[in-house]
C-alpha cells in the first residue's frame, strides 16, 4: 500500500515537472506589429509607401491609422514645419482607373519629430465607408511644398516595419545621429541620400548583438549626377545589410509584394521601351528587363559603382502609384496583417510650381477585414 | 465504428486516466528541445468567428469564411457550418482538419444510430454527447471548438463544446478568435423570443464584427437557420463585403505573355490502343442486382 502511494505521487511529480518545463517562458523581447513598406525609384521622382495597420502580433488590431513609425523623414529640419499648401487641382492621371477620380487636396502635416501625421478625415469630404474598401480612385491627396527660403535639398524618407517600438526607437536614434552630424557642417549642408543610407547601416549594425527588429527602406533623390537628380531606393535587413534597387519592399508580406512589384514594373518598363509592339520572340518575355548588360555596366572603384541592375524604373509616377496600390491590394488579400489603408509619399524632383521639389501624400483604402 | 456498434469481443480499455505515454512525451520534448531549441512541434491553429443563437422558432448559426495558416490566408471562402443530421448542424473553429473529421465522424454515427433505432430524426443532445465523449477521450488533442445547434422533439437546442470535451447549453454563444467581437454584438442585441428576421440580422452583425475586428476572421458571412418544422435554410455567403471581383477585373495581363497556338512545336503524332493496366465496362460481365 505504502509503495503504491509512493509510485503514484512520483508519477504526479513527473507530470507536474513536465508542465512546468513546457510552460517555462523564454526571454522574447520582440513583437511583430506588422507593416509593409515599399519604395520605387523613378527617373525624376521617388515614392515610398506603407500600409497603416498596426497589429498586436496576433489576431488583434491596435490601430488602423498608424504611420508615425512607418514613414518618417531622415533629414532633421530642412522642410519643417510646413504651413503653406497649394490647393491646386492635379492634372488628370493617364491611368484608366484614376481618370474619373477627383483629387482632393488638403493639409498634410509633418511633425517636428520627422513623422508624417496621418491626416484626419475631412469633415466636409466624402465619408469613407468602412465596407467600401475596393476603389482604386484616389480618395485624398496632399501637397507639401517647401517654404520658399528652404534649401533645394529634398527630404529623404525612411520606411520601417517590424516591431513598432523598435522602429520608433530607431527613428529617434537615427535622427539624433543625423542632427549631431549635420550641426557640425558649415552653412547647413545636408547629407545626401547615399550618406543617409550609410548612416542607417551604421545605426543598425551598431546593434548587431541585440538588433532593432525593424526592416527598412530608404527613399530619396540622388543629386550626385550632373544630369539632374534621379530617385534612389535602398532596402535593408534588420542588422544593416543593404543594397540599392529600383523597387524594394520590406516588412510583413514582402515575400508576397516583391514578386508582384517586380512583375508590374518590369511590364511597365517593357511597355515604355517597346512601345506596345507585339514581340514574337517568347524569349523577350522572360528576359529580366531590370538587368543591365555586362557591356553597359560601369567600371570604377567601389562606392562609385552602380548595381548590375537598373536602379530606377522607366514608368511615369502615375503608373508607379497605380502599380504600388495594386500590389498592396493583392497582398492584403492573402496577408492578414496588411490592410486598412496605404499611404504613398511621392517626391518629385521638379514640380511645375517654382521649380522646387514637391511632396505629395496619397492614400488608398485597402481591405478592412 | 459507432459507439453503439462496437463489437463486444474487443477488449475495452481500462477506465480512467492513462499515463502510458507520459514518459515517451517527456523524451520527445527533451530531444526536440536539444535538437532545435524553441521549435517543439506545434499544431496548426486557425482563426475563426462562429456564433449561434436560439430564436422563437429555432436556431440560427453563423460563421465567417476565412481560413488562415499563420498570417497567410489559406482559403478566402471556406465552409465552417457542417452537417450532423438533417435537423442538426455544427459550426467548427480550431484546426480545420479536426473540426471537419470530428463532425463527419459524428454525422455518420448519427446516421447509423437512426438506422439502428428506426427513428427518422436525431436529438441534438445525442450529437452533443457523442462529440464530447470523442473530444474528452482525446484529451484536447483534437482541437475542435464547436457550436452545435438543431431542433428536435424537445425544441431548439444550442450547445457549445470545447476541445477538451466540456459543454454548455446556452441561448446564444460565440467561439473562435473573433468570439469577443461577436459576443459584444450579441450582448448588446440579444433578447428572448427574437423573430427569425431579427435573429438572422443579429447573427450577420456578430459575424461581421468578427470579420472586421479579428484578423483571423474575414471574407464572407455564412448563416444557417434550423426551424422547428424541420426545414433548414443555408445562407451560404449571404453577406459578401469583401468581393474580389473588382480587383480581378483590374488585372490586365500583357499580350506579350500570351502563348500563341503552335508555340510548342509538334514533332510527330502516333496513336496506340490502350492495352491492360485497367478495367473498363467492356472487361466485366454486368449482372442484375439482387433485390
Amino acid at each position: 500500500m505504502n509503495k503504491n502511494i509512493f509510485t503514484s505521487s512520483s508519477l504526479i511529480l513527473l507530470v507536474f515537472s513536465n508542465l512546468v518545463e513546457s510552460s517555462a517562458q523564454k526571454f522574447d523581447p520582440y513583437q511583430l506589429n506588422g507593416g509593409l513598406v515599399a519604395a520605387v525609384a523613378g527617373k525624376d521622382y521617388v515614392l515610398i509607401a506603407s500600409d497603416t495597420r498596426l497589429t498586436d502580433g496576433g489576431y488583434g488590431i491596435n490601430s488602423r491609422r498608424y504611420l508615425s513609425g512607418r514613414i518618417w523623414g531622415a533629414s532633421s529640419s530642412s522642410w519643417e514645419p510646413i504651413s503653406t499648401l497649394a490647393s491646386t487641382q492635379l492634372p488628370q492621371s493617364s491611368s484608366p482607373s484614376a481618370a474619373s477620380a477627383s483629387w482632393n487636396v488638403s493639409p498634410a502635416k509633418w511633425e517636428s519629430d520627422g513623422s508624417l501625421a496621418m491626416p484626419l478625415e475631412e469633415e466636409n469630404g466624402p465619408k469613407r465607408n468602412e465596407h467600401e474598401s475596393r476603389s482604386l480612385s484616389f480618395p485624398w491627396l496632399h501637397f507639401i511644398h517647401p517654404p520658399s527660403e528652404a534649401p533645394k535639398n529634398s527630404p529623404v524618407f525612411i520606411g520601417s516595419a517590424g516591431c513598432a517600438s523598435d522602429c520608433e526607437s530607431l527613428k529617434r536614434r537615427f535622427r539624433l545621429e543625423l542632427d549631431s552630424l549635420e550641426c557640425n557642417f558649415p552653412s547647413g549642408l545636408k547629407l545626401g541620400v547615399q550618406s543617409i543610407a550609410n548612416l542607417l547601416q551604421q545605426v543598425l549594425y551598431g546593434r548587431r548583438g541585440f538588433p532593432f527588429y525593424s526592416f527598412c527602406v530608404v527613399a530619396g533623390m540622388d543629386n550626385r549626377d550632373s544630369d539632374g537628380s534621379t530617385g534612389a531606393v535602398y532596402v535593408y535587413d534588420a542588422i544593416g545589410s543593404f543594397e540599392r534597387v529600383a523597387v524594394g519592399c520590406s516588412g510583413t508580406g514582402r515575400e508576397l509584394l516583391q514578386p508582384i512589384l517586380d512583375r508590374l514594373f518590369s511590364e511597365s518598363s517593357r511597355n515604355e521601351n517597346h512601345n506596345h509592339d507585339e514581340c514574337d520572340i517568347p524569349v523577350a518575355a522572360h528576359r529580366d528587363v531590370m538587368s543591365v548588360p555586362a557591356g553597359e555596366q560601369r567600371l570604377g572603384v567601389a562606392g562609385s559603382l552602380r548595381p548590375p541592375v537598373k536602379s530606377f524604373v522607366d514608368c511615369s509616377w502615375e503608373e508607379a502609384v497605380t502599380n504600388i496600390a495594386r500590389g498592396y491590394q493583392s497582398v492584403a488579400e492573402r496577408e492578414i496583417s496588411v490592410g486598412d489603408e496605404i499611404v504613398i509619399c511621392l517626391l518629385k524632383s521638379e514640380s511645375d510650381v517654382n521649380n522646387s521639389p514637391t511632396l505629395h501624400v496619397i492614400s488608398f483604402n485597402l481591405k478592412k477585414d | 465504428m459507432s459507439e453503439f456498434t462496437l463489437s463486444p469481443t474487443s477488449t475495452p480499455s481500462p477506465p480512467g486516466f492513462s499515463f502510458d505515454l507520459t514518459h515517451r512525451n517527456a523524451l520527445i520534448a527533451q530531444s526536440a528541445a536539444a535538437n532545435n531549441p524553441g521549435k517543439l512541434p506545434k499544431a496548426l491553429k486557425t482563426g475563426t468567428t462562429i456564433v449561434g443563437l436560439v430564436y422563437s422558432n429555432g436556431i440560427v448559426l453563423g460563421a465567417d469564411t476565412r481560413s488562415t495558416n499563420d498570417t497567410t490566408v489559406a482559403d478566402k471562402n471556406c465552409d465552417k457550418i457542417h452537417y450532423i443530421a438533417p435537423n442538426i448542424y455544427c459550426c467548427g473553429a480550431g484546426t480545420a482538419a479536426d473540426t471537419e473529421k470530428t463532425t463527419e465522424t459524428i454525422a455518420s454515427q448519427m446516421e447509423l444510430l437512426r438506422l439502428n433505432c428506426g427513428s427518422s430524426t436525431s436529438r441534438v443532445v445525442t450529437a452533443c454527447t457523442l462529440l464530447k465523449r470523442m473530444l474528452f477521450r482525446h484529451q484536447g488533442y483534437i482541437s475542435a471548438a464547436l457550436i452545435l445547434g438543431g431542433c428536435d422533439v424537445n425544441g431548439p437546442h444550442l450547445y457549445q463544446i470545447y476541445p477538451h470535451g466540456s459543454t454548455g447549453k446556452l441561448p446564444f454563444t460565440t467561439m473562435g478568435s473573433g468570439s469577443l467581437a461577436a459576443m459584444a454584438v450579441f450582448e448588446e442585441g440579444y433578447r428572448d423570443d427574437l423573430e427569425e428576421g431579427e435573429a438572422v440580422e443579429l447573427v450577420r452583425r456578430a459575424i461581421l464584427a468578427g470579420i472586421w475586428n479579428d484578423l483571423g476572421s474575414g471574407s464572407n458571412v455564412d448563416t444557417c437557420v434550423i426551424r422547428m418544422d424541420g426545414s433548414v435554410e443555408m445562407g451560404r455567403n449571404c453577406v459578401t463585403p469583401n468581393d474580389v471581383g473588382v480587383l480581378r477585373e483590374k488585372v490586365v495581363r500583357s499580350s506579350v505573355l500570351d502563348m500563341k497556338r503552335g508555340t510548342t512545336a509538334v514533332i510527330g503524332e502516333s496513336f496506340r490502343k490502350r492495352s491492360g493496366g485497367g478495367v473498363t465496362l467492356e472487361d466485366v460481365v454486368i449482372t442484375e442486382m439482387e433485390t
